[in-house]
Parts: structure tokens; sequence; C-alpha cells
């Protein structure tokens, strides 16, 4: 028998058990959407009196505890009864409080980068619980691992607008689960009920009755998303400029290619036949045209592989031009074209591989990056300062052996450390081992006794001193992302930038990318962005860009002399620089700047692109202490004003995902089928597993031949048999049937 | 006929009309038809419906003024709920409530009399059940004592006292007539709460209310110390009155006792 309760929290909030109520009618649910509810007709009892905000825990026959909120209660004078409505404990997440940032003592809501699905329950949605009053709430099972982008507006979202647009962005399926009297956990599943038993339905056996109506409201064939509309611009976000990984290239004919997603999300074809016609475009402008396709291994085949290379990134697009897609499509069937509206999902593609520096060959190595400044990888939480012990072994050499240092520390080439006879330059980005030791090359002989203990040094005043940044603005990165750490720029560098001479300076160079022109269209410019951020350990002494005159001056157009950092898009099959942007802000003494660069270039033709970079140079006064991090660097084609940076992801493949889960989920018509049934596991007063009904599991229509999804349960407070199932054949949410499929 | 204890003859009235008091209640169980099969599938929980029993009384009268302070008297023993008892069965009480008089006139005359009158209304048992007159008080201990039942399930209410220190769990068990555990319900004092060997706990079984009330007559909601098992319905269905063979109740520590009445459907 079904019992109700009055608490005055959830269980496992520390609600205490204030009395029981008697219930004459009513009924409670659970819905896959979440939104579940219950809605009760009591004899009010002065002994136990509902209050608003209390919670109903609900005991059925088998044992099952389920809790609601008591969010309304109404009363009927005519039989002096009331009417309590209770909603589920995933209410409480939209009214617990925004989801923030506090940093520097400054509240930030329009928190947002790239997370793994798990990291972003873990390290955005699920902080601040104990301020909130939600330390009730645990991570639970997270199914989706591919990496999703999201970033709240600036006035904020709740911890369940947060859960709804990762449940958007992933296509998986959110539900709060009792893990009994302890918390309540936020699973985000490929599909609720998936281990439910199908329980079949039929006449002979549990229906009572049944009605089914079929429409096409639903249906689509073709489907463009429209993802996010950037500051400024009129034109939301669309797929085409979506990047796909190439894989394995078989040596002869047929040419089968599996395309992946170069993060590991859902591949780009689902459908037999999908993309036939269209092209693949590649990294060196070239266009090849897609003559079949197989969703089981999401595979194209091409009648010729060059140009193809595997591991390289292939955009797919409309034709031979290059002309971007705009819908993902069905194909070989008659076209019926729907608009889904994306608004938080982004399009923009970086051209640049690793532009957010996470991959190396080591912890300091920078892939995909032409080094000829012997820069590294620095974590973002890196300590900035050093304890070290070693030595020369007494005698003056440029070989400082460390016996002692931090683990797999790393020491950059220019920094500068405290040894007995002074300050001794670092030659050559070194890491210690596992064990702390290790031999840093430093650029002239010193003598330092073995055993002597070793710092990065604090002469200032020499220009000797420190270059490690304590903090960096958040770039919607991870607390341990990596930027990278240049050394000082020692080159004479004139300005401007333009001649041949400039284009063979040493620097850091991107990958290069050619851009297959569209007249008056795509291609036609080509931007470039970078974070930077100069610290400059001059106790007295400014650090910027000279005029003519030797003075430090924040006009570009006076600079004669270039000492802070440059952003360049150059053309390396002419060497010629297309475009540059320099930093002209000055960084007061003892201070720390931080930059974003950004330039275009007009384009005349298809053209092989990248971007260099160049730190800052010495001080006037030659001191060395300038510290350079490139903190990220993108390239693209539009449009002008995107959110930065964009990372690595091509965001576009969001919108081709998402797109794609919808036309599998909409290849069902609209069939609404009502279900009234007894539930024969209740029936018995113990659970049947063959006859229980579970939320999100299916359930076999024997009449209608047709198997169905459990959308909704609604049972009987009064009668446990009386059960009623809500169930579609098609899934209400239309990302519902991406786990299985693609 | 004794209304809430007094005879409703001391107050001039007799009763002449009765019916349905022997009549019981009708027991529902609601059934589901299942297209294709034969027969239905009966609901797991029955329903019993209200016992309604008209009654007839009369009175004679000297005066006017004598047949209204006769109906003033009649109404305020007929007023809330009753507790009424028939001459035939003396051991037995029905609980209910009153609907309005209805006065009729006695002789088809022309002539105005105030010989008589004659009243009727009807008395209705919403609960469907008649119960023992007396109530019965078990004293319950670690080992079953017999709780002989009548022939409709009973409510009850246990007062459980002993000192009782907190985190302390006791247990109320049900037997049936075979000495299987029925139902076992655990109370448990939460941390930071007790009570004193003066105090005790009620338990009152049928509205699902526990609480404290202490030696200085304080009644306290504590509702919270019920912390397990299903609450405790002292059921028919697990006696067997023609072995003589009864429910019993039992409890793990502590002093105890339950007061409850027997209910019957007749």
């Amino acid at each position: 028998m079904t019992t109700v309760e009055l608490w005055s929290d959830w269980e496992c909030n520390g609600g205490d058990a204030l009395g029981s109520l008697t219930v004459i009618g009513g009924s409670y649910g659970f819905e896959v959407d979440g939104s579940d509810q219950c809605d009760l007709t009591i004899v009010p009892d002065t002994r136990t009196t509902p209050a608003l905000r209390d919670v109903l825990r609900i005991v059925d026959g088998t044992g099952v505890v389920t809790e609601y909120r008591v969010q309304s209660i109404g009363r009927t004078l005519a039989d002096g009864t009331r009417t309590i409505k209770g909603l589920s404990p995933l209410a409480d997440l939209a009214t617990l409080g925004l989801v923030r940032s506090v940093t520097g003592g400054v509240t930030t809501y329009a928190v947002g980068g790239t997370y793994t699905p798990a990291d972003c329950v873990d390290d955005v949605i699920l902080t601040n619980l104990a301020a909130d009053g939600g330390s009730w709430l645990a991570a639970g099972t997270i199914d989706p691992t591919a990496a999703v982008n999201i970033t709240a507006p600036s006035a904020g979202w709740t911890r369940l607008q947060w859960l709804r647009a990762l449940e958007d962005a992933t296509g998986a399926e959110l539900r709060l689960r009792r893990n009994g009297g302890t918390s309540y956990l936020v699973d985000l599943v490929d599909r609720i009920g998936a281990s439910g038993a199908t329980v079949r339905i039929g006449r002979g056996q549990n229906l009572v009755n049944l009605s089914a109506a079929e429409n096409d409201g639903e249906l689509a064939t073709a489907i463009t998303v429209q993802g996010l509309t950037p500051e400024g611009e009129t034109t939301p976000a669309m797929i085409g400029e979506n990047a796909w990984t190439l894989g394995a290239i078989p040596g002869s004919a047929p040419y089968w290619i599996p395309l992946t997603d170069p993060d590991g999300g859902a591949a780009p074809v689902v459908f037999d036949d999908q993309f036939v016609g269209n092209y693949l475009l590649t990294k060196t402008a070239t266009t090849v045209e897609i003559t079949d396709s197989r969703a089981s291994d999401s595979a194209v085949l091409v009648a010729a592989t060059a140009g193809l290379t595997a591991g390289d990134l292939v955009q797919l697009v409309a034709d031979a031009s290059a002309t971007r897609l705009t819908e993902v499509t069905v194909p070989n069937v008659r076209r019926l074209h729907r608009v889904d509206s994306a608004p938080t999902l982004r399009g923009e593609r970086n051209l640049v591989l690793n532009g957010v520096f996470a991959r190396g060959a080591s912890d300091y190595a920078i892939a995909d990056v032409t080094n000829s400044i012997d820069a590294g990888r620095y974590r973002r939480d890196t300590a900035t300062t050093l304890s070290m012990t070693g030595g020369t072994g007494g005698v003056p050499s440029t070989n400082l052996v460390i016996t002692a240092g931090p683990a797999n520390a790393i020491i950059y080439k220019d920094e500068f450390l405290s040894v007995s006879s002074g300050s001794a330059r670092v030659a050559a980005t070194t890491q210690l081992s596992g064990s702390g030791t290790g031999t840093i090359v430093l650029t002239a002989n010193a003598t330092v006794a073995n055993g002597t203990a070793i710092t990065l040094s604090t002469n200032v005043a020499g220009g000797y001193g420190p270059t490690r940044i304590a903090a960096f603005p958040d770039d919607s990165q991870p607390a341990d992302g990596h930027v990278v750490k240049c050394p000082i720029d020692v080159t004479t560098h004139a300005w401007p930038h333009s001649t041949s001479t400039h284009y063979a300076y040493a620097g850091l160079h991107s990958s290069t990318y050619t851009v297959k022109r569209i007249a008056g269209g795509i291609g036609e410019y080509v931007y470039a962005a970078a974070g930077v951020s100069v610290y400059n350990n001059q106790s007295a002494a400014e650090h910027g860009n000279q005029n003519g005159s030797s003075v430090i001056t924040d006009t570009v157009s006076e600079v004669v002399t270039r000492r802070l950092p440059l952003l360049r898009i150059d053309k390396p099959s002419t060497t010629a620089i297309l475009a540059s942007v320099l930093a002209a802000q000055r960084v007061p003494a003892a201070s720390t700047v931080h930059y974003e660069l950004s330039t275009s270039a007009l384009l005349s033709a298809d053209t092989d692109i990248r971007v260099s970079f160049y730190p800052a140079r010495a001080a006037i006064s030659g001191a060395l202490g300038i510290g350079t991090y490139l903190r990220w660097w993108m390239l693209w084609l539009g449009p002008e004003a995107v959110p930065v940076p964009c990372g690595d992801r091509p965001h576009a493949n969001d919108l081709v995902a998402r797109g794609n889960r919808g036309l599998l989920a909409r290849q069902l018509t609209a069939n609404n089928i009502t279900v009234s049934m007894l539930d024969l596991a209740r029936l018995t007063g113990h659970s049947v597993t063959r006859e229980t009904l579970t939320l999100g599991a299916e359930v076999e229509l024997v009449d209608l031949g047709v198997t169905a999804r459990v959308m909704g349960l609604q049972c009987d407070v009064t009668n446990p048999q009386n059960t009623r199932v809500v169930i579609d054949s098609r899934p209400k949410r239309l990302v519902q049937f991406l786990a299985e499929n693609v | 006929m004794w209304i809430n204890g007094r005879d409703l003859d001391d107050d001039g009235w007799t009763l002449t009309g009765l019916a349905g008091w022997m009549a019981g209640a009708s027991v529902q169980r609601g059934v589901t038809a299942l297209q294709n099969i034969g027969g239905v599938v009966p609901n797991s929980q029955y329903t019993v419906d209200q016992r309604t029993m008209p009654v007839t009384f009369e009175r004679s009268l000297t005066s006017i003024t004598d047949r209204d302070a006769a109906l003033y008297t009649l109404q305020d023993r007929l007023r809330g709920l009753l507790w009424v008892r028939f001459d035939d069965a003396p051991a037995r009480v029905v609980r209910c409530i009153a609907t309005p008089l209805v006065v009729e006139p006695m002789a088809e005359v022309t002539v105005f009399s105030v010989a008589a009158i004659r009243v009727r209304c009807t008395l209705i048992a919403y609960d469907g059940a008649s119960y023992d007159t007396e109530p019965q008080v078990r004293a319950l201990a670690t080992t079953p004592v017999e709780i002989p039942l009548g022939t409709l399930p009973s409510g009850g209410i246990v007062t459980w006292g002993g000192a009782w220190t907190a985190t302390t769990a006791r247990t109320l068990i049900l037997r049936d007539a075979g000495g299987v555990a029925r139902t076992t319900m655990t109370v448990t004092a939460p941390s930071g709460e007790s009570l004193a060997s003066t105090d005790f706990l009620e338990i009152d079984l049928l509205r699902r209310y526990v609480t404290k009330v202490t030696s200085a007559g304080v009644r306290t909601n504590e509702y919270d110390w019920y912390t397990s098992g299903d609450w405790i319905t002292l059921d028919p269905a697990y006696q067997d009155r023609a072995a003589t063979r009864y429910a019993t109740l039992e409890i793990s520590a502590g002093t105890a006792q339950i007061t409850y009445r027997k209910a019957y459907a007749l």
C-alpha cells in the first residue's frame, strides 16, 4: 500500500519526518524529461499541516521511495480537503542559485569553455553547493565523453539550465537519481531506462484500452541547425566550418575512408548515401568528390586519394567550389525541411592546429608549431617559485647539475637562476626528471658548489628578475591548461614589420593551411587573433615600443622600434607578410598586461597562410626580465567577430551532430499512443521484472506491432494498480536516439 | 437504545423503528475487465461502504411546551459523533452521526393533537463497523501477547514507556496465529532525544501519530522516531477464531500496552 509522509526537507538534506498524510486521491508521476510531479488530495489534520517547500515522501507497496517538494497547496472549503502539488528534486536545481565563478572578489556568471561532460558537471555545475544549500547533490553516471563547448550568457544560468544545455550539446538524457538517504545523483546517460525490461502490453494480458494517432507533425528529412549569432553579426553559426579526421586510406580501390570527429564526438555519416555528391575540402584547398558513403563506419568513398593524408582534417562542403553546407539531409526520401535552433552552440573553426597548446611531444614541446625560439608549453597553474639543489662541481661550467628539484619541473630558456655566483641565465628549456634531477645548460659559466640551494633569481635591479606570471585570464580554459612561455626576443626589430627580412625573423609559426577563396564570399578575408600576456619585472621602468626618439609610445604609427609582442599572418609560399598587429599598450613597472591581438588579410586567390608570433624584446635598459606568454592563437575565415578563443575544436561538428540526431529521431511519424493498462507487477504486491514498467524503457504493443518507449508513468496513490502509461513511438526529445545510432 | 452512554428512555423517548442495524456494511472490491480473457482482475484493496440505520422515535406529550422541550433534548442527544448501543447487542457500539430530524404527524385527524410525536432520522456509520463497548487493554512484553480481534481490522494506541536513550531502536512486531512475523515497526530515539522513565511514547496505529507525552502531560509530535518498517494494522486475517489462535504483538524493550476495540462487520 502506498503511504505518504510529510518531511521538512529531502531526507539526504537532513529532513525530519513530520507526520503521515491521509490521502484520499491523487497521483504521482515520473517523466523522461524530468518534469516529475505529484498531485494529491488530502484530509487536513492539524497535527500534520503541509507547508510550502516541505517534502512529500511517497513509499509504494514495493518500498520504493519518491520525494517531491511541495510547490502549491489548495483548499476546498466545501469538503475541507487540501490539494497539494509537488515537484521533483530536479526543480530545486532551478532555484538554488546561479552557477558562478569568483575571481579576485568579483563574481562572474558568464562562465563557459570547452569541457568534457564529466568535468562540466564536477567543475562548473556542482560548485558552490554548500553556499547554495545544495550539498545533497553529487555527480552520478556521466556517459558522454566527447568535449563540448558551452558558455552561459552574461546574466548567468541556473544549474538546471546548465544541465539542459549539456543535454542539448551531448544528446544525452538528464535524470536525478535518488541515492538512498545520502544524496541525489546527477545522471547524464545515453538513454534513461536502458537496462529496463521490455514489457509486453497486449489484449489477453494486461491491456485495458489503447488509442493511437499518427501525424507528420515532427517528421524531418532535412535540418538546418542555427547556432550562436556572435555579437555584432546577423548570421547565426551553421554547419559549414566543420572538420573531420581522415582515417586510414586504402592502398587500392575502392577507397573507403572513415571520417571521425577529432575530439571523439559523433561521426558525420549516419545514413548510407549521406553526403553523396558533396566534396571533401582539404588543407591544400583541393576538393575531392564523395561518390558513396556508409553509416556503419562513417566512411566516404572517393575515386582517388590524391591530396588526402590519413590524420589530416578535411571539411565537408557542398560542391567543388567549396560552397559551405547549410543542412544535413536524409538521402533518397521526400524532402521535409525543418530548422533547429541551438543558440548556444558555436560554429567557427580554428584553421591552425593546436590553438590552445594542449598537445606536445613532451610537457613543454609544442605540437604542430615551428618553434625557432625554444619557447615551451607552460601550465597555467605552474608555481612561480622554484626550489632546487645542485651545482657545477664548484668549478666554472655551463652545466648546472640539479640533484634535487621538483619532479618534472620545467626551467625555461632565458629564465634567471639565483646561484652563489649571482644570476645565471638558462640557455635552453629543460625538464627535470620524475625524481627531480637533470642538467640545466647556462648561457655562461657559473661556479656553484654542489649542494647549493638554487631558486629563480629575484635580481630585478640587474634586469635578471623572475618572469613567471601567477595568474592568467580565464580564456575559457581549464586551470591546468597550457600557454606558451617565450624567451626574450633579442633580435633588433625595426617597425613596420613588412619586409622579407622581417619574415625570416625567428619566432613561433603555426601549421600552414591553404584557403580556397570564394570571390566575394568565404575565404576572401582571413582573420587571426591571439591572447598574449606580458610581465615586466622592472621595479621602476615601464616597458613598451619606442618612437624615433627612443621614448616609449603607445601609438603604433609612431613606433620605429618594436619591443612588445607581434602577431602576423604570413604567406609561406612567397615568404610574404599579409597582415600584422603590434601590441601597443605599454607595460607599467612590476606589472602584467593581458592583450588580445587581432588582424585580418584580404585574399585575392587561393592562398596558403599561417600565423606567426614574436615575443617581447629586451627592455630599453637592456633588462631581460620581461616575460611573454602566448595564451592562444586562432586563424579563421569569418565572421569577423567571434567569441575568443575558439580553441581546437571544430565547433560546427556539434551542429552537424545535433542535426543528425534530429534526423534520426524524426524519421518516425509522431505516434501519440495512450494506453490504459494494469500494472501487473503491482497487482501481486511485489516486483516482477518482466512485468515491471521502467521509465525510459520500452514496451511492446503487441496488437499494433510497435515498440515504443515509456515517456511517463502516472501512479494512483489510492489504487496502486491504476497506472497510466504515457508512451510514444518517437522520442519526446529529439536527441534520444543518439546513443544507439550515432 | 443508548446514545453516548445515556439511555434514550430516560428522556422519555421510545425507539419504535429501526432498520439496517443487523445488515452488514457492504464490502466492495474493485475489478478490472481485460479484453479477450474471461473473468476480471480484482484490485488488491477493498472498501467498506457506510452503514445507514433509519430510526424512528416516539414520545407522549402533554403540551406544546413539552413537545418543544422534548425535541430540544433529542437534538442535543443526536449532535456530533455518536456512540450508539442497542439493547439487543449491549456489548456493541456503533460510531455514527445523525441526519437532521424529521417530525411526522401521528394521527390522521382534523383536530390538532399534541398527544404524541414521532420523529425520524437516519444514523450513518461511515466506517461501517460496530465495536466492542469495552476497549481491550493488553500489556505488551518481549514475548508475544495475543491480540484477539473481531471480524474487521482494528486500530489501536500503543503507549510505550521505560527509559529510552538516544539512538536506541526498539521494535514492535505483529505475528500471525502461526507465529510468523507479518509486520515489524522500528522506532528509534533520534540523536539528542530520549525518553525519561516517567514519559511515554503514544503510537496511534490508525491515525499514524507518534506523540511523546511527558509526565507533565506535554504532548509533542515525534513522528521522526518512527524510522522503518510498515505501520501495523491489526487485521483479523492473521487470526484463526475457530481454533482460538490469535495474532500477537511483542516489543523488543521497555514497557508498553495497547488499547484497542474489536471491530465487527455485523
